[in-house]
């Protein structure tokens, strides 16, 4: 009981979560199928999933909850997806995905790729209240890694 | 109602959405159902950035009422040659400049209509485009159960009309633009 009564509530939930994940959807999971949108994941074991360094306030991390995921290279599959409790997950970088976040109250974004985002995104995301993640996988890999997790697609899905 | 009207600076990646940005801001305040700001959200930036990308300026405006929000983005561009192909999933005139961050993958206007209850779009080749679109929102407390059948039946005066009074109220460098495109549209 004591290492439970340690955790934070989010990794309780996580665990909560992964057990039902266990029973019914992580076969489907490596069947690259989606796990249902909805379950919830802690941004924190996400960044720990995916190896990520949080370069943008790193308190929120404890405290976002994910319900979905998208990971695309492309502006509109990305915004068709985002949404208030949406991780985006891309290998782009400029500002306008920081504007992207700002307009759709997206929470948290994943970097991927050797490069460090410039000074200035971090401090316009940081700005706008968003949560940046940066980890070195790349698209196809980090889409794994989330769907192991238990993270799910967002509402659009793959097209 | 509540009017908006921001302009657009054609090429300007930096600033691109800052209409879509001032936009929000005014959806919030009048306290529109988030996921209808959502679905707004979505189809502005996505016009307004086919703006940035083609155009050489332009505009955003809109009309909020009670039942609808409807936003128009109206640009002095090159224009589009074929309505039926420009709506295809995938074509894309964008420059590699654009498509070097994740634009012109030729989903833009798809998306847009994907998230919207009504979407007209009209271009003269040379002269620009004007796109507009409607979002209904739900009722709210205290409102009607349902939008006048008239404002919805309606759109096509409303959309032509309505923005031209939103940029009379506000004024700005795009009040030209719009009363041509009223113009072509009559």
């Amino acid at each position: 009981v004591a290492p439970y009564a340690e955790k934070s509530a989010d990794v309780v939930q996580l665990t909560r979560r992964s057990a039902a994940t266990k029973n019914s959807n992580r076969e489907s999971f490596h069947g690259r199928s989606s796990p249902p949108e909805g379950l919830v994941t802690a941004l924190h074991d996400i960044a720990r999933g995916l190896e990520a360094e949080v370069l943008t306030h790193a308190d929120r991390a404890r405290t976002v909850d994910v319900r979905a995921m998208r990971a695309s290279n492309t502006v509109s599959e990305l915004l068709s997806s985002a949404g208030p409790s949406t991780l985006l997950v891309t290998e782009l970088a400029g500002h306008h995905l920081v504007r992207l976040a700002e307009l759709l109250d997206t929470p948290c974004l994943c970097l991927l790729g050797p490069d460090a985002p410039s000074a200035r995104f971090v401090e316009a995301a940081a700005r706008v209240g968003t949560v940046v993640l940066r980890a070195d996988a790349g698209l196809e890999e980090a889409e794994t890694r989330l769907r192991d997790l238990g993270v799910g697609v967002g509402r659009e899905g793959p097209r | 109602v509540i009017t908006f009207s921001a302009p657009i600076a054609g090429g300007d990646y930096a600033s691109g959405g800052a209409a879509s940005r001032g936009l929000k801001a005014v959806l919030v305040e009048a306290r529109v159902d988030p996921e209808a700001v959502r679905r707004i959200m979505i189809a502005a930036y996505e016009a307004e950035m086919n703006v940035v990308i083609h155009a050489e300026s332009g505009s955003l405006s809109a009309v909020v009422s009670k039942h609808a929000a409807i936003v128009e983005v109206v640009d002095e561009g090159p224009g589009i040659a074929d309505l039926e192909l420009a709506m295809q999933p995938g074509f894309s005139t964008a420059p590699p400049s654009a498509k070097a961050i994740g634009f012109g993958a030729g989903l833009g206007l798809p998306n847009i209509k994907k998230h919207v209850d009504d979407l007209r779009l009209e271009s003269r080749p040379g002269r620009g485009t004007r796109l507009s679109f409607l979002v209904r929102l739900a009722a709210r407390v205290g409102a009607s159960s349902r939008p006048p059948s008239a404002f919805v039946e309606g759109l096509g005066a409303a959309v032509v009309a309505r923005p031209a009074v939103c940029v009379a109220t506000s004024g700005g460098p795009d009040e030209g633009a719009t009363k041509n495109t009223e113009g072509r549209s009559a």
